[in-house]
């Protein structure tokens, strides 16, 4: 009973520590003042504000279509990757490269990234930052489809292509369907990643179209306004949201 | 077999996984209608053979031919057959209809074909309230019948069945088997049916391949497995055989086996048979309900029988039937059913020695095998 009470009160702590200065973010994303130090009352001016900064709306734009590109390329090829896997390597070397990306430190992948543009002289731009978000992302999906994969029943396809379905077909009609919800597992996860990754897109942005957190970086050093944390609060909720869906559909175990 | 006609030929056909041969040269005709059992224990190979009936394995070397066309090239989903699986296969994601449509779908029908044929096939396996359905809500013997339905509404020249009734519990296991024996009468289609239970195979089967370790053993009706086994394993796979190891010999003008202790007289047409000359190994089999008993005092004729003395370990009541165990006097457990009206438990006790005797033509000669 001691010992439980302790726990308890332990993981109290540990849940204040890691959520107090979010929790403060969103207070003060309402706080009429705009002053960490005093509270001017209960406000949704903040957000008013918000919707008149052209600059924080193109970057939240341009990061929306980074996380979205990222995510619809990474989620077919994630998923072709996470079969091969499963059905023909079977590899543990091949395995480790593949999910290599997702452990490697952002700023060595943010390196590499940047040389290699510069290698094959791609200017920088949306598009670059995106594929450099691929490169991570199909990792995540290829992991995520990969456990469900693991539970399919791979009669299930034999029977259907006994029935008279050819294997496209059978992918289409049996495959796909048993494995989405981990294809929109990852995919949620990944679209998360992408949405306020930092450091890989610092160094592979184009200088005219910053994403969310390059802006923000930005803004900080200038002093940061407070529709910031209106902003912030908006992304935090749809992250959450996202994950949450992404925990229903299943297949993320393990990575939460 | 009556107007038989081939309609699946297995020519010489080798399948490896690495060093398991897991087909053996195998050779088989299977007939127009016929259910067709594959009999074994596990692991000598039926699925393997199953699976390349079904086009899903590629045999190493030999051929299939369907209707005398080679089907080698042909892919599973171009395949005129139908398989249901061991593990029933069905789609969780769609209805008990649409996994029975599927089939029919795939082979661009009219949606009211399609419909009327789903309908026929539910009301065949008699569940046509369970249409709308998941699979994931039915029970184990629903499963089964939706499995069957599946494969057999797209009218296959074969229905390949692997361990059908394994799944289910002994009750409906052994009702099944009329049933599946029903429906392959009502469609008229070929079944080639898997199984390592002998009974299901003898009960259901028009005729059997026994395997053992990728190869078959024999080919032929339950009776002619039963009553006139190829060999020693086919023997004592199928049903219980009491077995006498030992030398043809032919002494004044009759045969015999000599098994050390004893010799044991055996029919000319049993050595005609089994092709076995003077001086060859082979073995006496006694089947277990061909064995009568007497009490030793018994004078009667022992004429045109074998007999040997022994003292009864065991009796059991069966209701028709008792079983006997029986200890010969060199140490040897023969096995006796003796059916109840012949038997009167108060002549016979455990402990008692008594006579055991069958007509020399009952006994069953095969050659030994070298195991
Ligand atoms: N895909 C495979 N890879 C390796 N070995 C296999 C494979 N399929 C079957 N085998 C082996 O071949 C032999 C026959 O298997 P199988 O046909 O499944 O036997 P049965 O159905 O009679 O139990 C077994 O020894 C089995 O382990
Ligand atoms: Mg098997």
């Amino acid at each position: 009973m001691r010992s439980q009470t302790w726990l308890r009160f332990h993981s109290s702590l540990v849940y204040i520590f890691l959520y107090a200065p979010i929790l403060m973010l969103i207070v003060l994303s309402f706080n009429r003042s705009g002053l960490p130090t005093a509270w001017g009352g209960f406000s949704l001016y903040w957000y008013a504000e918000l919707l008149q900064n052209r600059a924080l709306l193109n970057a939240a734009l341009n990061s929306l279509l980074v996380a979205s590109g990222s995510t619809l390329v990474s989620a077919a090829f994630g998923t072709l990757l996470a079969m091969g896997l499963e059905r023909i390597a079977r590899n543990l070397v091949l395995d480790a490269f593949v999910f290599l990306p997702m452990i490697i430190p952002d700023i060595v992948l943010a390196i590499a990234l940047l040389s290699f543009f510069t290698f094959i002289e791609m200017p920088l731009s949306l598009l670059t930052i995106t594929i450099s978000h691929i490169v991570f992302n199909i990792a995540f999906v290829a992991a995520i489809v990969r456990t469900r994969l693991s539970y399919f029943d791979n009669t299930l396809e034999e029977a259907s292509l006994d029935l008279g379905a050819p294997p496209l077909k059978t992918f289409f009609k049996i495959t796909l369907p048993l494995i989405l919800p981990g294809v929109i597992a990852g995919s949620l996860l990944a679209f998360t990643i992408s949405l306020d990754e930092f450091v890989i897109a610092f160094f592979t942005a184009g200088p005219a179209q910053p994403t969310l957190p390059i802006l923000i970086y930005s803004m900080v050093r200038f002093g940061v306004t407070p529709d910031v944390n209106a902003l912030a609060t908006i992304v935090l909720s749809l992250s959450a949201l996202l994950i949450l869906i992404a925990q229903r559909f299943g297949g993320t175990e393990g990575f939460f | 077999m009556n107007g038989w006609k081939e309609l699946i030929r297995i020519e010489n056909v080798v399948k490896r996984f690495g060093t398991i041969l897991a087909a053996d040269h195998i050779s088989l005709s299977i007939g127009e209608g016929e259910f067709f059992a594959l009999l074994g224990p596990s692991g000598c190979g039926k699925t393997t053979l199953l699976r390349m009936l079904a086009g899903f394995e590629t045999p190493d070397s030999g051929s299939i031919l369907l209707d005398g066309k080679d089907l080698t090239a042909v892919r599973p989903w171009n395949r005129p057959v139908n398989m249901m699986f061991q593990s029933y296969a069905l789609f969780p994601h769609m209805s008990v209809y649409d996994n029975i449509a599927y089939g029919l779908r795939q082979e661009g029908l009219p949606a009211a074909e399609v419909d009327r044929r789903v309908r026929n096939a539910l009301e065949l396996i008699g569940l046509p309230e369970l249409a709308k359905r998941k699979p994931g809500n039915l029970s184990g013997g629903q499963k089964q019948r939706v499995a069957l339905a599946r494969a057999i509404v797209k009218q296959p020249r074969v229905l390949l069945l692997d361990e059908p009734l394994a799944a289910l519990d002994r009750k409906l296991r052994v009702e099944m088997r009329l049933e599946l024996k029903r429906l392959q009468n009502e469609v008229g289609i070929a079944f080639v049916f898997v199984t390592h239970d002998q009974e299901e195979a003898l009960t259901m089967a028009d005729r059997a391949a026994v395997m053992k370790d990728g190869k078959v053993m024999q080919v032929g009706t339950p009776e002619e497995l039963y009553n006139a086994p190829a060999n020693l394993y086919v023997a004592q796979f199928i049903g219980e055989a009491n077995v006498f190891a030992g030398q043809l010999d032919y002494i004044d003008s009759e045969w015999q086996l000599e098994c050390g202790e004893q010799a044991f007289r055996v029919s000319a047409a049993e050595v005609h048979r089994s092709g076995l000359a003077k001086g060859a190994q082979a073995a006496l089999v006694i089947r277990p309900e061909r064995i009568e008993i007497a009490p030793t005092s018994d004078s009667n004729s022992v004429n045109q029988r074998n007999w040997v003395r022994g003292q009864i370990l065991e009796i059991a009541y069966l209701g028709t039937a008792y079983n006997l165990v029986v200890q010969t006097v060199t140490d040897r457990r023969l096995f006796a059913q003796i059916q109840a009206a012949d038997f009167s438990s108060s002549t016979f006790r455990v402990g008692d020695t008594i006579r055991i005797s069958w007509k020399v033509e009952q006994g069953i000669l095969v050659p030994l095998d070298k195991l």
